[in-house]
């Protein structure tokens, strides 16, 4: 079974080190840049840099195992805007002189009857770019839950002051708090499993009615107990005194080095360059990119 | 005479995945009929061992077969007919709305026809004492009784032999008292009794062959009194004695020679002594 | 005789929506530095009365309450949760809910920083906490990866981190192996031993626990059934069957045998007394 694994693992790396607020940077870093480019070819390497920092965090490539499920958005990115884009997209007035390129017809000329339904290639060609920009915010986000220890994520959110107003820290609280429990979900998982099987559950096959009875003997121990264990945690809270009225104290403390500095000037630099490459010189947009979209 | 065995090992190595090594040259024979405990401190490998026996592990080397199959090659589910498996924490099972719900559902999955889920299923509840509740939802029952409902819902498939996952952990003594009476009776109606136990009050009572682990091997296979005298091995893999072997024991000083296992057994032999 | 702790005054409780009480006029009292072992069969209401005693039950617990709880001088309706989180330390039965840290070290600096506490004062006190427990080489371990013994360690640091008078522990060792629930047995023995800290501790593991009970307290359905000295709860074991408990096994072997009209000067409770005891008949 495919599971999402954006657990925090240890690990001393340059990336590990960046202060938290360095690596949402770079979220935003890759945010901008993606949205700034739409031809595939700049967005393969804005990708490939992504790729690049998770090998410097030595984030192993299991980890991002689960992201194949990209490829069917990337192909539904292409073949909804290769069959669609001529009809609904808005492009002033490059409409009229511009030679569409037909790729193939979804409806095989062999075939009798019905509309053939071309795929356009400037089509297709902005869908994938599209799909790679989901690839890139999905590759790159993971990034610092997986190289930021939990603590410091929690002293990092803490510290976020907007004026006077501040994350409550009970919010924190769940957020991070929730990293800590997927070792423990799984256990309960696996026991579940295994309690099924041993008493005959056969797990996969093709009915899928049946498949839905069988993932329920498995969803309902699993989600029961965990909210069975969410009240005693509750309970436990209110022992140590969560929620008292004073002003927490927090141990704990992150620390902004000079490289921080550095990649963060990095980062600014790049996102900048890369919005007047794409909106001064069209550099990295494709021509035909439309106005509006559906 | 040789009776066929139900369940056998040989040369059986399991290693877990990313390569510890969990159980190692593991050769045995368990008998039909036979009330096995099996003990050993945590990570010995006595739960690894026994989840070999229903296919929810596959052996590294070597093999299990049960009652003539080969586990590498048949279904869990193929196999769950012939080994019922009691967990410890019934809440990882319970998924139904009523008690008849979870405790046919093992039947209906075998396709079995109506009459004979009705039957067997009827059969279990009344083993567990809950034949009343068939209606209730199994999370307005106690902790105790959706532990009988987790064994009812196994017992249903009458399979013929049945392990015990620690059966008492976190249980009263009302509780454990009534488990402990259903398996004796379940072992009384010839099902072969395979339990994984801490608790060696247990073991000593109920027992007729104890399994000592340690580190993933069989260190010692016997009847539970000469067990009880390897003080080596029940040192080495970290065992306690049971209260009424270690009194008995320390009664030898006194001139006391029986090896009582049980509460009774050593409330007789004392006054038998005594009178003496 | 030693200064009274918590005082429990024909306490009442139903929880909302329930007629049946599940305490019912239960009045006891803990003096300081006793060790006083809870017995009761599952649904006696030992839970109840634990919340009572940590606050749970009036402030978070919805339901009807009657008489009060007395903690070191208060009632606990007039101190907030928080408070008492200072007085009286709760661990559970299952270690692994009541964890929630991705360290050690910050698992036991959880209470003292929701206190807000200066940082100096949290470091000492987590680091006196670590060196009392003996967890110290854990410091840097994530919580959810520990066996279950060191859990159950880790979770009794915390507490102890809160400086509570009073440790609450439900049947702190009934998910671990034999070797783990000695160890923590013996541990919370020495916090009583040898820091003077009250404990109430309930345990399906009569055996292990009877040993070091300064005084039993038996509760069947949410009523106070028996209250005394170990030896003397103990050795009423009649009693005791009917309610569908157990006493140790020296102790219900000597009941079998005062049967048969031996008697006994001292009731035996652990396995040594046992032998002495039966010993000397032979």
């Amino acid at each position: 079974m495919p599971t999402i694994d954006i657990q925090y693992f240890k690990e001393d790396s340059f990336v590990h080190r960046l202060h938290p607020f360095t690596k949402v940077l770079f979220e935003i870093a890759v945010l901008v840049t993606a949205a700034a480019f739409n031809e595939p070819l700049f967005l393969a390497a804005v990708i490939l840099a992504i790729i690049g920092v998770a090998a410097l965090a030595r984030i192993p490539a299991r980890r991002f195992r689960y992201m194949w499920v990209l490829i069917y958005i990337v192909l539904f990115m292409v073949i909804t805007q290769g069959v669609w884009f001529t009809s609904f997209g808005d492009f002033g007035d490059i409409d009229v002189e511009f030679e569409w390129r037909t790729l193939f017809h979804l409806w095989p000329a062999w075939a009798p009857g019905g509309p053939r339904i071309p795929v356009i290639f400037e089509g297709a060609n902005y869908g994938f770019s599209l799909g790679l920009r989901v690839v890139a915010i999905s590759l790159a986000f993971p990034i610092l839950v997986l190289t930021t220890h939990p603590s410091d994520l929690t002293r990092f959110l803490s510290q976020i002051r907007i004026g006077p107003w501040r994350i409550p820290y009970n919010v924190i609280f769940v957020f991070t708090t929730a990293f800590r429990y997927i070792p423990t979900v799984s256990r309960e998982f696996d026991q579940t499993l295994d309690a099924q099987r041993a008493r005959g559950v056969h797990f996969g096959g093709f009915n899928p009615v049946r498949q839905i009875k069988v993932l329920t003997t498995l969803f309902v121990p699993v989600l029961t107990s965990s909210l069975l264990s969410a009240h005693d945690l509750t309970l436990a809270l209110e022992t140590r005194a969560f929620g008292a009225p004073t002003e927490r104290t927090f141990i704990h403390e992150v620390h902004w080095r000079k490289a921080d500095w550095l990649v963060t000037a990095l980062l600014i630099v790049v996102a900048v360059v890369c919005l007047i490459m794409a909106n001064r010189y069209g550099l990295g947009v494709l021509p035909y990119t439309p106005q509006r979209n559906i | 005479m040789t009776t066929e065995a139900i369940i056998s090992t040989r040369d059986l190595s399991y290693s877990y995945p990313g390569g510890i090594a969990a159980l190692s040259g593991v050769y045995l024979d368990i008998l039909p009929g036979e009330f096995v405990a099996i003990i050993g401190s945590n990570g010995s490998g006595k739960t690894t061992l026994v989840k070999q026996f229903n296919g929810l592990l596959k052996p590294s080397q070597g093999h299990v077969i049960v009652d003539g199959l080969d586990t590498r090659t048949t279904r869990v589910s193929e196999l769950s007919r012939i080994v019922g498996f009691v967990f410890q924490n019934p809440d990882h099972q319970t998924f139904a709305y009523s008690v008849w719900e979870e405790a046919s559902f093992g039947l209906k999955l075998q396709r079995l026809d109506e009459e004979s889920i009705e039957r067997q299923t009827t059969d279990a509840l009344r083993a567990v004492a809950l034949d009343g509740l068939r209606d209730r939802h199994p999370r307005a029952l106690s902790r105790g009784q959706r532990q009988r409902l987790a064994t009812a819902s196994i017992l249903a498939l009458e399979t013929p032999v049945l392990v015990l996952d620690e059966p008492t952990t976190g249980q009263d003594s009302l509780s454990r008292r009534q488990i402990m009476e259903l398996t004796v009776d379940l072992h009384g109606e010839g099902r072969t009794v395979i339990m994984v136990t801490h608790d060696m009050s247990l073991v000593a009572e109920y027992a007729s062959r104890v399994i000592v682990m340690q580190d993933g091997q069989v260190v010692c296979d016997s009847q539970p009194k000469e067990v009880f005298e390897r003080e080596e091995i029940m040192k080495s893999s970290g065992i306690e004695l049971p209260p009424v072997i270690r009194i008995a024991r320390g009664l030898r000083e006194y001139g006391f020679s029986d090896t009582p296992l049980t509460q009774e057994e050593l409330v007789e032999n004392l006054i038998t002594a005594i009178r003496r | 005789m030693r200064e009274p702790i918590v005082v429990v005054e024909d306490l009442t409780f139903f929880y909302s929506g329930s007629k049946e009480p599940a305490l019912q006029d239960v009045s006891l009292t803990f003096h300081r530095g006793e060790t006083a072992l809870l017995v009761g069969a599952t649904g006696a209401g030992k839970s109840t009365l634990y919340m009572c005693l940590n606050g749970l039950i009036p402030h978070l617990v919805p339901g009807r309450v009657g008489g009060r709880v007395i903690v070191d001088g208060t009632p606990t309706s007039d101190l907030s949760i928080s408070e008492l989180a200072q007085k009286v330390g709760f661990v559970f039965q299952s270690p692994d809910v009541q964890l929630f840290s991705h360290t050690v070290r910050e698992e036991l600096a959880f209470g003292p920083e929701n206190l807000g506490l200066t940082v100096s004062e949290i470091l000492h006190r987590i680091h006196v906490a670590a060196a009392t427990i003996g967890i110290e080489e854990l410091f840097e371990r994530e919580p959810a990866y520990l066996s279950g013994g060191q859990q159950q360690s880790v979770a009794i640091g915390a507490i102890w981190a809160m400086l509570p008078e009073i440790l609450i522990m439900d049947e702190p060792t009934s998910n671990l192996d034999p070797q783990s629930s000695q160890r923590v047995l013996e541990l919370i023995r020495a916090l009583n031993r040898e820091h003077g800290k009250t404990v109430l501790i309930a345990e399906h593991k009569i055996d292990a626990a009877a040993r070091f009970a300064d005084s039993v307290l038996v509760l069947h359905e949410g009523r106070i059934a028996m209250q005394g000295g170990p030896r003397q709860v103990f050795s009423q074991a009649e009693e005791l069957h009917q309610m569908g408990l157990v006493a140790p096994t020296a102790a219900e072997v000597a009941f079998q045998l005062s049967k048969y009209g031996y008697t006994f000067d001292s009731w035996p409770l652990t396995s040594e007394e046992g032998i002495q005891a039966f010993g000397e008949l032979l």
